[in-house]
């Protein structure tokens, strides 16, 4: 018999107990019975209940999943013992600590009244020292307590321990740490650097002003989603050699949480985002009916209940593997979200955008979709051919390279801030920031023509009138920018141009009325004008934006503001003197001296300006 | 900053005359800085439409030259805008009201008026408004009078209509004459929205500069888009005169129709409260247009504002008033004493009851601030 139970104790401790998780009351449902059978029956056969191996049994137990109900536990044992106490026959409870058994009825009776063994006196309180030796001499009779078992499981790295494992490692391939994975690390290392400079350098170098709301964030969330994905592929695939000793070194963590919902699924959400506010403003000329605050987050829902599920299910294994019942969903999921990303890149294929945002939606698309077939193809080859040490290094090689490729393709800022991705490092031109009109070529943007006649300017014409002179406006807009208020007369010039823009042109439209909308019109935008509620609403509930009548309302309202306001002031600053002497046939420069006693009312005098002559004569005047 | 003019100036002479310019320039800015360090900054802070304008006329008319016949003349077209966008935001408010609404009925213009009605929308609604004559006052009074009109005017806490509409309306026959010129009444009921930043200085106590102080007045614009422009202005300032206009705890901002203007107010009473740059300065509340509020506290009650929910009418009439009015600065100086940390509890706090059209009470009000920050003054030099 010593045979026997050797071979049985040495299955218990063999790899595939080591693999199952166990609790304690797994050991004592399962494990202490079928010990205490081979114990009892020295004669009979050890599958009597079973049928089977006594593996086969174990394995079979081990992978029910057991619940509170203790019966289940109690049916097994054999009828034949009697209860100590009360003398008949039953199913019975076993004390752990010192493996006395009596049946149910007397144990509960017993423990009302006290709290140690009725034939050992020794202590009725748990203790959960399992170690292998207390289970040796704890080969009795058996049955469970019904004390709630409190203990923690056995963590996978105890389980997942190589010391005890009969199968021979084979170096690297499984463990982590070849060649070929260091340099897999160091080129996603520098798609991250590429994908990092690229994002941040408007910023940095040509000191672009941080747009507010989603065109800028969007874009952030990209990159931090590609970078989110590196690292996690790098913690859960076994890259580096370490051992998974701390909590937040899970695999969970990595594998689940950070690779799906706020990796690979936050970046193609960010995507279809971008490709949905693009649909909606070119292919239907409205703004997009819900806010890129309320559509990402739902486009994040299935990622963050898929990895919930699987969280909650736990069947990772310890080199964070899951079995293909459960990749079959992922995968699913990864690609059905670059399938969404297809549906709305083809509903827009057939618009000429000019800042190529269609070929970065195709580039990124098509690059996400062989990401995704050489991961299918290297999880099938690895669990087909689990004992060939060179695929699983490739595999994960390719691995690590495709992504670095997918996240320096797929994000893009081009949806987002067309401007800012026409700046580039190397093209020396297009250092200098332009202005929306200027890329999309409107004739005579930012530029002073000196062919206009040079009348007088008449301060009784109606402001509208005057404005149409090129100069005059430059300079008005200039006094309007010295007392804080240029915002309008800026908003006058863009809408100037937009003007320019023929009207069958939707497109150009449509870029500059966007690009309006998000200077000018939304709430805590940079150069956000005076306009009523009624007016504002009007402008982001249009349902067409290329309508040449689109700011009118605004434009009028801001006319009148200026009118009302800035232009009384304006005739008697120095801007209009200047204007007045730059466009008279007299010499420039030192009249300025000469007007010094004319009536002069500063709207704003300086707020640092020391530098300002009339203030100084009008100082010397008091 | 900002300023284009001086930049040539003297630049393009010999080098000799250059150094000497340059000298000049340096005196200048020394003695603009001794200058500097007298002049009082005061900012004019609010919501939209809390009355800073007006102060700032008033500080104008009272402590300045004034305005001149041309200023004068430059606030006809100002009038005459107001007139007509008064008359079509009246007009478009009740087609509106008469769709929506369910007692539609007695918003619905009588059919004599409605052409009027339209041909004074189109108006309304130009750049370039014609000048007001005769015929023109004629329409808009009949229209003025309709009951539809007059129900809508009733309704105006929901539409944008200006505070000075009743006075304009009253007064049409004496702006449309053909030899119209402003009173002052006029020019300080006058409405524009305010936008970038206006200054004066000014000395409260006759024109010489020595004797008194010299303060450097700035308003603002008041709606969301003009706040970011604030900022600028923060540094060294010696007092904040916070505008809050109590008669608008039932109406919606312009910039916003889903706010109520009282809690903004509020809100940004507070926010102004916690600028760091504030902690040594005096906030002086003024509690405006204390005329309208008399009128509007007996017929719509305080506890429409949300922030003035608990609030408990006791009486009627005069004693109503004070009660509510003492209610509102009850309010105020709670949330002061709220929002203000324990390291600014020392800087001066003050609240005056003011009515911008009066200029006699704006008058004495000033006093009464000018001496505050002078004692504050003397207190910070040491002498007191």
């Amino acid at each position: 018999m010593n045979a026997k139970k050797k071979m049985l104790i040495k299955a218990f401790w063999s790899k595939e107990y080591a693999q199952w998780i166990a609790s304690t009351r797994d050991f004592y449902a399962v494990i202490l019975p079928s010990l205490r059978k081979l114990q009892a029956c020295f004669d009979q056969a050890l599958d009597e209940h079973h049928g089977g191996g006594n593996q086969l049994a174990m394995e079979s137990y081990g992978k029910k999943k057991l619940g509170e109900d203790f019966r289940l536990w109690k049916v097994d044992f054999d009828q034949e013992d009697e209860c100590g106490i009360c003398l008949e026959p039953c199913t019975k409870m076993v004390l752990p600590n010192c493996c006395y058994s009596m049946c149910t009825k007397c144990y509960r009776n017993w423990s009302t009244k006290s709290e140690s063994c009725p034939f050992c006196r020794g202590s009725l309180k748990r203790d959960f020292s399992l170690t292998p030796k207390a289970l040796l001499e704890c080969l009795l009779p058996t049955a469970i307590l019904p004390f709630e078992i409190h203990c923690s499981r056995f963590s996978p790295a105890v389980g997942g321990s190589e010391s005890g494992s009969p199968t021979a490692m084979a170096g690297c391939a499984v463990e982590g740490g070849c060649p070929s994975d260091y340099i897999a690390i160091a080129i996603s290392g520098l798609s991250v650097v590429v994908l990092l400079s690229r994002s941040i350098l408007p910023f940095v170098v040509h000191k672009v002003s941080r747009k507010k709301g989603s065109g800028f964030w969007i874009p952030m969330i990209q990159v931090l989603a590609s970078i989110n994905l590196v690292i996690s592929l790098v913690m859960s695939v076994s890259y580096l050699r370490f051992k998974k000793r701390h909590p937040w070194q899970s695999c969970y963590i990595w594998a689940v949480w950070i690779e799906g919902p706020l990796g690979f699924g936050l970046l193609l959400s960010c995507r279809i985002v971008q490709a949905f506010q693009l649909y909606f403003i070119f292919g239907k000329k409205r703004l997009p009916p819900l806010r890129s605050h309320i559509s990402l987050p739902l486009f994040l829902l299935p990622w963050f209940a898929l990895a919930a599920l699987i969280h909650m299910r736990e069947p990772l294994n310890d080199h964070c593997h899951m079995r293909a019942q459960w990749v079959v969903p992922v995968i699913c999921l990864h690609a059905v979200f670059v399938g969404i990303l297809v549906a709305f890149t083809a509903a827009i294929r057939h618009i000429e955008f000019r800042f190529n945002e269609l070929r970065d939606l195709w580039r990124g698309i098509l690059v996400a979709a062989s990401s995704i077939c050489v991961w299918i193809t290297s999880y099938v080859l690895n669990r087909v051919h689990e004992e060939i040490g060179w695929l699983q290094v490739l595999s994960r090689f390719l691995l690590l390279v495709t992504t670095g490729v997918l996240i320096v393709v797929v994000v893009s800022i081009s949806s987002s801030q067309p401007l800012l991705s026409q700046i580039s490092l190397r093209r020396r031109e297009s250092m200098r920031c332009k202005t929306m009109g200027q890329v999309l070529g409107i004739p005579d943007s930012g530029l002073i023509s000196h062919n206009e006649a040079n009348s007088a300017v008449n301060p009784n014409e109606p402001l509208e009138k005057l404005l149409l002179d090129k100069r005059f406006r430059q300079s008005f807009m200039a006094f309007a920018d010295s007392c804080l208020a240029g915002e309008s007369m800026h908003f006058y010039e863009d809408i100037h141009e937009l003007g320019k823009i023929p009207p069958d042109d939707s497109i150009r439209r449509i870029y500059m009325a966007r690009e309006i909308i998000d200077k000018y019109i939304l709430a805590g935008s940079v150069m956000e004008v005076n306009i009523s509620h009624r007016c504002r609403q009007e402008i982001l509930t249009t349902p067409d934006m290329a309508h040449p009548l689109l700011f009118d309302n605004a434009l009028n309202e801001l006319l009148q503001l200026m009118k009302m306001n800035l232009a009384r002031d304006y005739w008697s600053s120095i801007f209009f003197l200047k204007f007045k002497e730059e466009t008279s046939k007299g010499p420039a420069g030192h009249e300025l001296e000469q007007v010094s006693d004319c009536s002069f009312s500063p709207r704003l005098s300086s707020i640092h300006g020391f530098d300002d002559p009339f203030r100084h004569e009008h100082l010397s005047e008091l | 900053m900002g300023l284009l003019c001086s930049r040539n100036r003297g630049y393009h002479e010999a080098d000799s005359e250059e150094n000497v310019q340059a000298e000049e320039i340096e005196r200048r800015i020394e003695q603009e800085t001794k200058a500097e360090k007298h002049i009082q900054s005061l900012l004019l802070l609010g919501t939209g439409e809390s009355g800073k304008s007006t102060i700032f006329k008033q500080i104008k008319l009272l402590f300045q030259t004034g305005f001149n016949d041309e200023e004068l003349k430059s606030y006809i077209a100002v009038i005459h805008a107001n007139v007509y966008q008064t008359i079509k935001l009246l007009h478009d408010g009740s087609k509106e009201l008469a769709l929506n609404d369910t007692e539609s009925s007695k918003y619905v213009l009588s059919t004599e008026h409605k052409d009027i009605g339209k041909k004074l929308s189109q108006i309304g609604g130009q750049l370039d408004y014609p000048c007001l004559d005769k015929e023109l006052a004629t329409e808009i009074e009949t229209l003025w009078k309709d009951d539809a009109i007059q129900q809508t005017y009733a309704r105006g806490f929901e539409l944008q209509v200006p505070d000075c509409a009743q006075y304009f309306m009253e007064n049409l026959h004496r702006l449309a004459d053909a030899n119209y010129i402003p009173t002052k009444d006029d020019i300080l009921y006058a409405r524009v929205r305010s936008t970038g930043v206006v200054e004066i200085q000014f000395s409260p106590v006759g024109e010489h500069k020595k004797s008194g102080e010299v303060y450097r007045l700035f308003d603002v614009g008041g709606q969301r888009n003009e706040r970011r422009k604030w900022i600028h202005l923060f540094e060294g300032v010696s007092a904040v005169i916070f505008c809050a206009a109590i008669s608008d705890y039932d109406q919606i901002l312009f910039e916003d129709e889903n706010k109520n203007r009282m809690m903004e107010t509020k809100d940004l009473f507070e926010w102004v409260l916690k600028q760091p740059c504030f902690e040594k300065t005096s906030f002086m509340l003024f509690l405006n247009k204390f005329d309208i509020f008399e009128k509007k506290i007996l017929k719509v009650p305080l506890n429409v504002c949300e922030w003035f929910k608990d609030y408990q009418p006791v009486s009627t009439g005069k004693q109503e008033i004070e009660h509510a009015y003492e209610f509102v600065k009850k309010k105020f100086e709670e949330l002061y004493f709220q929002i203000t940390a324990p390291a600014c509890v020392d800087r001066v706090f003050k609240v005056y009851r003011t009515t911008a059209l009066d200029q006699k009470l704006i008058k004495k009000t000033f006093k009464l601030v000018d001496e505050t920050l002078r004692r504050r003054n003397l207190f910070e030099a040491g002498l007191l």
